[in-house]
């Protein structure tokens, strides 16, 4: 009744002026700003973010992170290397903070890459039902079957190992996850009546999908982006950890689990450095994922 | 009160050298001597950091696969600690002539199927091992292999050929009974081995265990295995490998790794056991690169590459650095440490040399199978960056070496090469012709260097030979076809009540004795 009746007024938030209430951006934000959790999860992402992205000004990639001092190998954390040396005589906390560079940026894109081919096979599907949703769905389920790190790895193996071959495995790998979450999303506002409307006064399928379906449902996507980005960056470790992701020297935070591995006993802090990089980062991203779904989720509205 | 001190200090300084004096590995005794208490049921179980990769004997020369067959097919001639052959099936054998040998086999020695070994298995099988891949090269010199009857093989040469003995030491001269290796052959289905030697086949499950059992009817019981069952278990992990030690899950570790060392060296529970080896890492070229076909690029590398950093990265600086360019450990014969004093960590020379070679640098990859291996390859990358060579590492499968090789797939690779006494038992395979296809795996051909290989067989005379492998060393330290970087000390980690370890310059070996 409450939106019928905003048609009278000039705009939403004139309306909202009037009956006192906040617009739903204003409410979306106090919603997430109230819960704690979420807000820890934005802080810290946002931070490793800054730190990737400030890397440089931190340690200079080729003097510090690359930079073998064999003499200082194994070395503990100290004030001179915070986060210690690592088996080659290379500073961790420079390769930590230049690996984050990598980690984000091959986990974004490749979600990116999942988002835009899942996406629109996903909306497709959703959009139109009946054979083109069968045809579509029926071949990611068979890709569903395989776990996405083991198709990964498959594709990255017949392709080779470069930042590139990666971020489009990964993104291949999450196709069809990504696409059953735009199909759900997409099949549940298809027959809303802003659809109708589009279509009786005549508006082609395109624009439909686009400016009245996809954003829509732009709250889940968005939710499970945000969770499947955690879930790539975890792939990008795990393939670099067993070898097929990005290769030494350039650091990244699986495969300085994996160089450091033998060390593990006695120099601790080369494997716990990369260990809680990624911890910290999946954490933040689960968080902020989970915050963002209490609050664009319309049926957890309070 | 500080008198108390003093001697306080005193016992503790006392404490801490006596603790110092312990802290030092065993050395592994080139024999040991059976006690009557000892038990010789127990079921031992040796890891290893590579699985093997074939029974068929000719398939490959790969160290992992070597000591695990050893135990099945059994040798005319097995090794000693130097790797010098001595008698194993063999009971006798003399040199007729310069170029022709006999052997004698002894009588009944019964198979794992329960057949009798004939000279007819053994001509065939080395008929097999002569027309392999594997060492082709090394049976180079051989001409003819023949029966003379029942018990007595004839082989002769082209020339005299001092290592033939040890030559037969070799894994691809493992004897197999010429039926089974027929069967096995036309249905090109090795998995179930039957040979003649301490062991029958039990079974295998790829890339994890081998388990073996003792063979009660081997021909020497004076000699026969001193455990009930021999299981390989393959662990990749180095730190697994010691931690499986530590926790008793296994009882003897051959490939030690030495980033472990000054943890188990202090560990009672464990023992640690020493031998020198003449095992060599290197780093190898492929000598058909558009770039490393230049030996100005080459001797540039050799220049480049920080040894004792590799060392101290590849194995904790366990070993010995060495400038040498074909493989000599420095107790092989004739081996000199830095052949023509030519060769020392110098990037500034390295660089001078890409220039002279009009050089601009490249990009290439670096083939690892092994954890020691990626690290060095690490030290080396960082090295030739700074002489403008872009190398990326590549991890593969040990099992995958061999032909990315043969396809010209390595341009650059680290590995280890353990190196015989005899240089003949190796240089003709690694730098000559004869060995292309083979372990030549720097495809490097030079045909005076063949001249000089078989300059160096042309005696019997150990010091004309090391005058001619002198030469051998200092034309290739010009030639520079690869660049080796040290030599590790070998170490064997045990269970501390474990006996009967025994280690030789290439690897732990003989764990037919080990027992508790």
């Amino acid at each position: 009744m409450i939106e019928q009746t905003a048609k009278a007024y000039a705009t939403r938030k004139e309306f909202y002026r009037q009956f006192g209430r906040k617009s739903r951006g204003a409410q979306m934000r106090r919603r997430f700003l109230k819960n704690k959790t979420a807000v820890i999860g934005m802080i810290l992402f946002l931070l490793i973010v800054i730190t990737a992205i400030c890397a440089p000004l931190i340690a200079d990639y080729k003097g510090v992170a690359i930079k073998q001092i064999r003499s200082e190998r194994l070395q503990p954390p100290s004030a001179r290397h915070w986060l210690g040396v690592d088996e080659m005589g290379r500073d961790v906390l420079a390769r930590i903070v230049h690996g984050a560079r990598i980690s984000l940026v091959v986990g974004i894109l490749a979600i990116g890459v999942s988002l835009l081919i899942g996406g629109t096979l996903g909306a497709l599907a959703g959009f139109y039902s009946g054979w083109v949703d069968n045809v579509i769905m029926r071949a990611m389920d068979v890709f569903l079957c395989l776990p996405d790190v083991l198709l990964a790895l498959a594709i990255v193996a017949s392709f080779g190992t470069s930042q590139v071959n990666l971020i489009i495995s990964i993104g291949l790998a999450f196709t069809p996850k990504m696409s059953r979450v735009v199909r759900a999303a997409v099949m549940s506002v298809r027959s809303n009546e802003y659809v109708e409307a589009a279509r009786s006064i005549g508006a082609r399928n395109g624009r439909i999908i686009l400016r009245h379906v996809l954003i829509n449902c732009i709250g889940p996507i968005i939710v499970q982006v945000t969770l499947y980005v955690a879930n790539a960056i975890l792939t990008v470790s795990a393939l670099s950890f067993i070898g097929l992701g990005i290769q030494a020297p350039t650091p990244e935070w699986g495969n300085m689990l994996a160089s450091g591995r033998d060390y593990a006993r006695d120099a601790v802090h080369i494997v716990m450095a990369p260990g809680l990089a990624i911890f910290f980062t999946i954490l933040s991203l689960n968080l902020l994922g989970d915050g963002l779904r209490d609050t664009l989720d319309p049926r957890l509205k309070q | 009160m500080k008198r108390l001190y003093a001697l306080l200090l005193a016992a503790m300084l006392l404490a801490l050298t006596a603790t110092a004096a312990l802290a030092e590995p065993k050395d592994a005794p080139d024999a040991f001597v059976l006690g009557a208490e000892d038990n010789l049921d127990a079921d031992i179980v040796v890891v290893q950091a590579l699985d093997m990769v074939s029974w068929d004997p000719t398939n490959t020369s790969d160290l992992s696969n070597g000591y695990v067959i050893n135990n099945v097919y059994g040798k005319l001639f097995t090794f000693d600690a130097d790797l010098n052959g001595i008698p194993e099936m063999c009971e006798s054998y003399n040199r007729v002539s310069d170029t022709e040998w006999h052997f004698k086999i002894y009588e009944g020695i019964k198979c794992h199927d329960g057949s009798i070994l004939t000279a007819d298995d053994v001509v065939h099988s080395l008929n097999r091992t002569k027309n392999g891949t594997a060492i082709g090269a090394l049976f180079g010199p051989v001409n003819e292999i023949t029966k003379i009857d029942d018990l007595t093989i004839s082989i002769t040469t082209n020339g005299p050929y001092p290592a033939l003995p040890t030559a037969l030491t070799h894994q691809a001269c493992c004897i197999v009974p010429q039926a089974y290796a027929e069967a096995a052959g036309a249905s090109d289905d090795w998995s179930h081995p039957i040979g003649s030697g301490r062991y029958t086949f039990n079974s295998r499950l790829i890339g994890d265990s081998i388990k073996l059992d003792r063979f009660d009817d081997y021909f020497n019981q004076d000699d026969k295995a001193l455990n009930k069952s021999l299981t390989f278990k393959v662990i990749p992990e180095g730190s697994s490998r010691t931690i499986a030690i530590e926790t008793g899950t296994a009882d003897f570790n051959v490939d030690f790794n030495t980033v472990d060392y000054n943890r188990v060296v202090n560990d009672s529970n464990v023992a640690l056991w020493r031998h020198y080896s003449q095992t060599v890492w290197h780093l190898g070229m492929d000598n058909t690169n558009e770039w490393f076909s230049n030996p100005l690029v080459r001797q540039a590398v050799n220049f480049a590459v920080d040894r004792a950093g590799c060392l101290e990265v590849g194995h904790n600086g366990q070993g010995t650095v060495m400038y040498n360019c074909a493989t000599f450990a420095p107790t092989c014969l004739g081996a000199i440490d830095n052949p023509l004093g030519m060769y020392e960590y110098n990037p500034e020379r390295a660089k001078e040399l890409m220039a002279e070679a009009g050089c601009p640098g490249f990009d290439t990859e670096i083939i690892v199978f092994r954890d020691e291996a990626e690290r060095i390859a690490q030290v080396v990358q960082a090295d030739l960056a700074e002489i403008g060579i872009n190398a990326q590492i590549k991890r593969i499968e040990n099992a995958v070496f061999a032909s990315t090789i043969a396809e010209h797939g390595a341009p650059m690779f680290v590995t280890s090469w353990g190196a015989y006494w005899d240089p003949d038992l190796f240089l003709a395979r690694r730098f000559g012709t004869a060995g292309i296809g083979g372990v030549n795996r720097v495809w490097y051909l030079n045909e005076e260097l063949d001249k000089l290989v078989v300059e160096g067989r042309s005696s019997f005379d150990d010091a004309a030979r090391a005058e001619t492998y002198k030469k051998v060393q200092e034309f290739l330290a010009v030639e520079a076809p690869e660049c080796d970087l040290y030599v590790s000390v070998m170490f064997a980690l045990a269970n501390k009540d474990l006996k009967g370890v025994e280690i030789n310059v290439e690897r732990p070996y003989n764990y037919y004795k080990l027992h508790y």
